[in-house]
């Protein structure tokens, strides 16, 4: 059976819509503020996180023949691999930035006059996130541009109105008694 | 004696304005009476290496949502001590997500013995989204040994993150349906993981499909 509400916010989710420039500001000025940790504590933490690789048994071969033959070339060459060299700042910020995913939100509400979001990403701020109308009527949305991380939000309907997703799952904090929604963006399985 | 209380009063009031001046977020929205004592918290959490924007968040959230100032600094004490409790099982390599979602699962009845197996079983993937979809499993009324049971054979089976999206919007729209939250668990998660196996191959008998949950569907996935 077909829910008119998911179908609104279906077809919602397919329509291209512009990013919210204020929103795309808010998280490019996280980014630039963010505090990176010195390089030796980044390469320890690449380091010890334990991962699961898949690689089929010729590449294994492959690249263990193509390790081989770097050594080989390092040790002839005199070059000592362990050395490295941190990345510089402008790299960094930019690996972080082509992390950002847009991230698009969708509301059904008819009777509303002014919907907004305010979340972990927006400092809460209910101004600095509004959703637009939509071509369907009742359906609002935006799109907002987001680093990578674990975030916590709430639709505002009308300015004092707090509305969790119905689309999203539900936030495990309710401090504040309020419904609360969270998304997680750029985790890969 | 005087002067004595009276240096160490003014070394912490000096100490709690150096705190408070540490985030001017706090300083803008917070409360006057909250200011202080959310900022010590988080100075804490930063000295425990925990992460502290989550805390600021939840500070400016309550700002946000008219909160008193004791609701407030109750409400990033509590999270900075899940927060705590996350980091010690799930260790400093976490990533702030991890420890933001675990420390929401331990606010709804997980409990580190079961964030212990989680991180056993996922090894090194990470474990929000897991977290989150337990998290959201058990608001909906999933009894935890359920909810876990088929977020830990998701793990073991490595469904990705939209095998656990598939799990937490069909669970939600059977509890809307009138299932029981245990039952639309369990269906669901089976469901998502038959998916996952390949197809049967020519000439060979398909395994036979489990029988449907009887009562409260609290065995566990296999």
């Amino acid at each position: 059976m077909r829910d008119p509400e998911w179908e609104a916010i279906e077809a919602e989710l397919k329509r291209d819509v512009p990013v919210d420039p204020v929103a795309m500001r808010l998280v490019m000025q996280r980014v630039r503020e963010a505090v990176v940790p010195p390089w030796p504590r980044r390469a320890w933490q690449w380091m010890v996180r334990p991962r699961r690789i898949s690689v089929s048994p010729v590449g294994g071969l492959l690249s263990a023949a193509t390790f081989a033959a770097l050594i080989l070339f390092a040790t002839r060459a005199g070059t000592d691999l362990a050395t490295g060299g941190a990345l510089p700042a402008d790299a960094i910020a930019g690996g972080a930035a082509a992390e950002i995913q847009d991230v698009q939100f969708v509301l059904v509400a008819d009777d509303a006059s002014e919907v907004a979001m305010a979340g972990d990403f927006n400092d809460w701020n209910p101004g600095a996130t509004p959703l637009g109308r939509t071509g369907v009527a009742g359906v609002w949305s935006v799109v907002v541009p987001l680093p990578p991380g674990a975030y916590l939000y709430a639709f505002v309907v009308d300015g004092d109105t707090w509305v969790a997703d119905a689309a999203a799952p539900r936030a495990p904090e309710n401090a504040f008694g309020g419904p609360t929604s969270i998304v997680v963006v750029g985790e890969e399985l | 004696m005087n002067a004595r209380v009276a240096g160490v009063t003014m070394l912490l009031a000096l100490s709690a304005t150096a705190v408070e001046a540490q985030d001017p977020r706090l300083e803008a929205r917070l409360p006057a009476a909250a200011r202080a004592a959310v900022a010590s918290i988080v100075e804490q959490a930063r000295a425990q290496g925990l992460p502290t924007e989550p805390l600021v968040q939840r500070a400016l959230e309550g700002a946000s949502r008219n909160s008193s100032a004791e609701r407030i600094q109750e409400a990033v004490r509590d999270l900075a001590g899940r927060l705590h409790r996350a980091q010690s099982v799930l260790g400093r390599e976490a990533s702030e997500a991890e420890l933001v979602s675990a420390a929401g699962a331990l606010n709804v009845g997980l409990d580190e013995a079961d964030l212990s197996r989680l991180r056993s079983a996922a090894g090194g993937t990470p474990l929000t989204q897991p977290l989150v979809t337990l998290a959201d499993l058990l608001q909906r009324g999933v009894p935890r040994d359920t909810a876990t049971s088929a977020v830990l054979a998701f793990l073991r089976a490595g469904v990705t993150a939209d095998g656990y999206a598939q799990l937490r919007r069909s669970v939600a729209h059977d509890i809307r349906q009138g299932a029981s939250p245990s039952s639309a668990a369990h269906t669901r998660a089976q469901g998502v993981l038959l998916e996952r196996r390949p197809p049967p191959r020519a000439g060979v008998p398909p395994r036979t499909r489990p029988s449907p949950p009887r009562g409260t569907g609290d065995r566990p996935l296999r």
